[in-house]
């Protein structure tokens, strides 16, 4: 298993847009993936369990990464996030 | 693969699939909307009901029908068209409801199987934020 910290840093934060992109990311991979903040841990590949962490901006979250493709899932989806989405 | 048909009231349906295929960037097969105008005849809005309903089946094989309101005319309309195993009516749409559908719609899930589930997450999707974030 493999985790890794990571800021939201896009201005509308882990809004539904943002969430839909991070979950087709996501479900490209075998890996079984959480994300989550301090109080709720949702499955990446799920967009409505994704927005119940209702992260904005500045938000800290956990990627949290298990199978067989973890370590390239972990990458690509902090790249993801650390590019605000493609947005700002 | 089940046909997804939201009645609603006026723009709602468009509106509501409109925003969920902003949200899923993609414009998903067998989803559309059916408005019901506020001045519709019901006679003859359940005959061009009838036939949208006739052609999705067609398509293909299943439908979920999702409207607004129990008790509204979009909802009574859509109940002249159940038929078990073929033809389900889940009201009460949201966002949510309408997103889970479309999502599960394209894993190729029977329609049966997944209407518990759609209730549930629709549900689970209205939150009262005081009791996430307390009082400030």
């Amino acid at each position: 298993m493999v985790e890794k910290d990571v800021m939201i840093t896009n201005k509308l934060g882990l809004h539904a847009r943002a969430a839909a992109k991070l979950v087709n990311l996501a479900g490209k991979f075998h890996s079984h993936i959480t994300i989550s903040t301090e109080q709720i841990c949702a499955d990446a590949k799920s967009i409505l369990g994704v927005l119940t962490l209702a992260a904005g901006k500045d938000t800290m979250v956990k990627i949290e990464a298990e199978g067989p493709d973890e370590k390239e899932s972990l990458e690509a989806i902090i790249d993801l996030i650390e590019n605000k989405f493609g947005e700002d | 693969m089940f046909g997804i048909l939201v009645v609603a009231h006026g723009e709602l349906g468009n509106l509501l699939l409109e925003t969920a295929n902003k949200i899923l960037q993609e414009t998903p097969e067998n989803v559309f909307s059916f408005p019901i105008a506020w001045d519709c005849d019901f006679a003859q809005t359940k005959e061009a009901l009838d036939k949208k309903v006739n052609k999705m089946l067609s398509e293909s094989g299943s439908i979920l029908i999702l409207t607004d309101l129990f008790g509204g005319t979009p909802t009574n309309l859509a109940m002249t068209q159940f038929k078990k195993n073929k033809v389900q009516i889940l009201t009460g749409i949201n966002l949510p409801i309408l997103i889970k559908a479309i999502i599960l719609q394209k894993t190729g899930v029977a329609l049966e199987e997944c209407l518990s589930e759609l209730r549930m997450k629709g549900q689970e999707a209205i939150v009262l934020v005081s009791e996430i974030i307390g009082e400030k």
